[in-house]
């Protein structure tokens, strides 16, 4: 029986992009076969949503030379010199697809008649024989042997494994109008495991058409490597510098991710390799294109936090080893990677983009086209555009974070402006005159009546101001220095006021960091709202208590004190509206946005709330 | 002599109180310490006082609304404040004295003392009347003030624009208040000299002064000759 031949879709004579097809000539095939129910569906699904038609017939172009792709062929295991002649009868042979043709312990033979028309015995067009298949080759056409890499042997050690990708030229002279016979020696030891079929292509056709396209596709590959890399070093060094945060990891490390499976998938048409490396190849595209999207998934979740994160990030782990289990080629387990991973990441975006997060807009623009391209034609798009695609993603990802980086030192200039502004506050603190001069006055009353406590409150006094001249230019300083000005200043009260203030503030870590002069500003605060003097004696002080809690990574400080008798409230505005700015620009100074904060009277309570990162 | 002392410091109010009680001796009738805003105000509205001791800074909060109302009842006022750049703004609200923090026996002395004899605040820097009406308390320039006239427990002030305005204390206490252009020129009546026409002889040693709006204001002959001279001074 002859085998069916059929044009290859065209695509290599009409000056269309080459990536697209050299990918389709070299992969689809398999890829098609390969694939399980879900690729199945995927791919369906693309089609369906896909407006460009993927196979394009027709055939003419400036060559005008078909190239004849051999889908059936008949075969033999077995060895005998005398298979390679044309004038063999083989139809006791089995027939098969080229794509069903599995691997072989021994050595076994194809063979399939082959029309050339009269393009192809033009002179001035080189015609070569192309084979891509997990198997060692010897070609011989008409029954003479065709120049060739590998050998086949009868076993692992006496066969030398050819390359992945074979292209060899025939000679003019044996390439006449009329109908030949090709055939192949060929024998698959070094095969790891059986994949659904050993051979994705076999064809004969344009020499300089089958040499060039893959070349093309290096050149775009290469391009957008560069940008993968460039991209990489901008991010990874934004983070090495200082800018800590976790989305810019993830993006270095999603740019050195694709990067890597951009050479993994690159590396067969630029430098090829022994049929043997497939496997591992094709596992390492697996892991990189698992990474790439586990990276993204990390990476929105981080860039715009919200509730569910770690709810989702479990559930798209459990996905990923289903996928693992359930879908049996690899294409369709890389395929599903994606959809699982651009479809959360843009998800994500787009619920991000709901609550007005910033750059949301220019992250869902990014991976959306991204998620857009790939539902549109999923195995179209990880052959051709995905490479493309990210980067696009990743230049609108760089912007979204530059936009942010601005942001964000913008808002830290404000914030020097405003430590320095609240630096002068803490010290004036000291000799603010309500301060100074009442107490100063108070403590002449002490003179006059028990000298040793007007002693006692010069020194608590000098204590406070003191402090107050040490923290201001810190950012933050250990509890345990607040705590002391805190103590300071309820003394220097207790003395105004004739009466005891009480700090209740054991088991806390006094080594935690704390901004200068906030707890001290809440402490006044707790004074000013806190009951009239004769509240508190020696024996019953006025109690103001400061617990501590971790939770969830943030430290919780609770400031608790007794509220005056309601009837002559203060107006917060007026009494706290100063303190309680302070309090948050000295948290913002020192925690960015990462700290909480809130104060006011509940029941009989004065209570001040704030939660600042633990480590 | 009928005190109140408004202060939230305990030791500073007790301080005051002390000093006071020295200082005042048996003519101290009474003495009322108060720390809020709301009980100075209920206070002072049901009992009748002479001298309020007032601390500017209640609780963190601003104590001039507290003062405009002082200043608008017939009691002399006395600011005791940390913030001595209020003094000013005090002054030219009409406060009797400015007392800054801290202060000793001294200070308070010298400044009772001053409220006793009557001799004029040390710096007459009154610029605003504050005048209680139904919608609270009008701040009344005294450059709008032509003439005051004295009544039993009130006096009059006339403004520009002929609209009368009473206020509680009497001609006596604001005549320690007012600043130089305001002369006593009869029992009954304190003049805005910057607003006199003219001054007219009626025969007899009786005078009196044409106001720029065409109202007389009649001259006691004892003080003719001294307001002969403050009108010389002023045209000059």
């Amino acid at each position: 029986m002859i085998g069916q031949l059929h044009p290859i879709d065209g695509e290599l004579h009409q000056g269309q992009p080459a990536v697209r097809a050299t990918l389709f000539a070299m992969a689809i095939p398999m890829r098609r076969r390969q694939c399980g129910g879900w690729a199945w569906w995927l791919s369906t699904f693309g089609v369906v949503l896909s407006c460009a038609p993927g196979v394009d017939e027709a055939g003419s172009s400036e060559t005008d030379v078909p190239t004849l792709s051999i889908e059936r062929v008949r075969w033999q295991l077995g060895d005998d010199p005398s298979w390679a002649q044309p004038a063999l009868d083989d139809a006791a042979w089995p027939t098969a697809d080229l794509l069903d043709l599995v691997g072989q312990d021994g050595i076994f033979w194809l063979r399939t008649p082959v029309q050339l028309g009269p393009r192809h015995a033009d002179a001035a067009v080189p015609l070569g024989v192309r084979v891509s298949a997990l198997a060692s080759c010897d070609l011989f056409w008409d029954g003479a042997p065709l120049p060739g890499e590998g050998r086949p042997g009868p076993d692992r050690d006496r066969e030398q494994a050819g390359p992945i990708d074979l292209l060899v030229h025939l000679p003019h002279a044996r390439a006449q109008e009329g109908l030949h016979v090709l055939a192949a020696r060929c024998s698959t030891h070094h095969r790891q495991i059986e994949l659904a079929g050993s051979f994705q292509t076999l064809a004969v056709g344009f020499y300089g058409a089958m040499l060039q396209a893959p070349l093309a596709y290096a050149g775009l590959a290469m391009a957008s490597l560069t940008a993968k890399f460039v991209a990489a070093a901008f991010f990874l060094s934004l983070f090495v510098i200082g800018r800590r945060d976790r989305a810019t990891l993830d993006l270095g490390l999603l740019s050195l991710a694709t990067a890597g499976l951009l050479i993994a998938e690159a590396w067969r048409p630029l430098f090829g390799y022994p049929y043997g490396w497939h496997v591992p190849r094709l596992l390492l595209i697996l892991g990189l294109a698992w990474l790439s999207n586990a990276l993204l998934v990390r990476f929105v979740f981080d860039r715009f936090p919200a509730r569910g994160r770690r709810g989702l990030g479990i559930a798209a782990a459990v996905a990923s080893m289903a996928v693992l289990l359930v879908e049996p080629s690899f294409d369709g387990r890389v395929a599903l990677f994606f959809l699982l991973g651009l479809g959360l990441a843009f998800g994500w975006c787009i619920g991000a983009l709901v609550r007005a997060a910033p750059d949301s807009g220019l992250a869902t623009a990014g991976v959306g086209l991204c998620f857009v391209g790939f539902a549109a034609s999923p195995f179209r798009f990880l052959d051709q555009g995905v490479f493309l695609a990210f980067d696009a993603m990743l230049m609108l990802l760089l912007i979204a974070q530059a936009a942010q980086v601005r942001r964000e030192r913008d808002a830290l200039e404000a914030a020097r402006l405003r430590a320095t502004r609240l630096q002068l506050e803490l010290v004036k603190k000291s000799i603010q005159p309500h301060f100074l001069m009442n107490t100063l006055t108070a403590l002449a009353e002490w003179f006059e009546r028990q000298p040793e406590r007007a002693t006692e409150g010069l020194e608590a006094l000098a204590a406070e101001i003191r402090l107050l001249g040490a923290l201001a230019d810190h950012r933050t300083v250990p509890l345990a220095r607040e705590l002391e000005l805190c103590h300071a200043h309820l003394a220097v009260m207790g003395l105004r006021r004739d009466c005891a203030y009480q700090l209740d503030a054991a088991d806390l870590d006094t080594t935690a960091p704390c901004p200068p002069g906030i707890i001290h500003t809440l402490v006044e605060n707790a004074v000013t709202h806190g009951p009239s003097p004769d509240g508190g004696s020696a024996d019953t002080p006025i109690r103001v208590s400061l617990t501590s809690t971790l939770h969830e990574g943030q430290r919780r400080y609770r400031l608790t004190s007794p509220l005056r008798a309601p009837a002559d409230p203060p107006r917060d505005a007026e009494t706290s509206g100063t303190g309680f700015r302070y309090v948050r620009a000295r948290l913002a100074e020192a925690f960015g946005e990462q700290f909480t904060f809130q104060a006011g009277p509940k029941d009989d309570r004065w209570i001040a709330e704030w939660s600042i990162p633990a480590s | 002599m009928r005190i109140v002392i408004v202060e939230d410091e305990r030791m500073i109010a007790e301080r005051l109180r002390r000093l006071v009680t020295e200082i005042v001796g048996d003519r101290l009738e009474s003495l009322t310490l108060l720390d809020r805003f709301s009980l100075a105000r209920e206070h002072l509205a049901t009992h009748p006082i002479d001298l309020l001791f007032l601390d500017l800074d209640l609780y963190g909060r601003d104590g001039f609304g507290l003062l405009e109302e002082a200043l608008a009842s017939s009691f002399a006022t006395i600011v005791v404040s940390a913030h001595h750049d209020q003094a000013l703004r005090a002054f030219e609200l009409g406060v009797t004295d400015f007392v800054p923090k801290p202060f000793g026996r001294d200070r308070l002395a010298k400044s009772l003392a001053r409220l006793e004899t009557r001799e004029p605040a040390l710096r007459k820097q009154l610029q605003n009347l504050a005048v209680r009406t139904r919608r609270g308390i009008d701040l009344v320039p005294v450059a709008r003030v032509r003439y005051l006239q004295g009544a039993d427990d009130y006096t009059a002030l006339h403004l520009v624009g002929g609209q009368r305005r009473l206020h509680p204390k009497s001609l006596r206490a604001l005549e320690t208040l007012l600043p130089s252009p305001f002369t006593r020129v009869h029992r009954s009546f304190i003049v805005n000299l910057a607003r006199v026409r003219s001054l007219e002889s009626h025969g007899g040693g009786k005078h009196r002064i044409i106001l720029d709006d065409g109202t007389d204001v009649p001259v006691s002959r004892a003080r003719i000759a001294a307001l002969r001279q403050d009108l010389r001074m002023d045209d000059s």
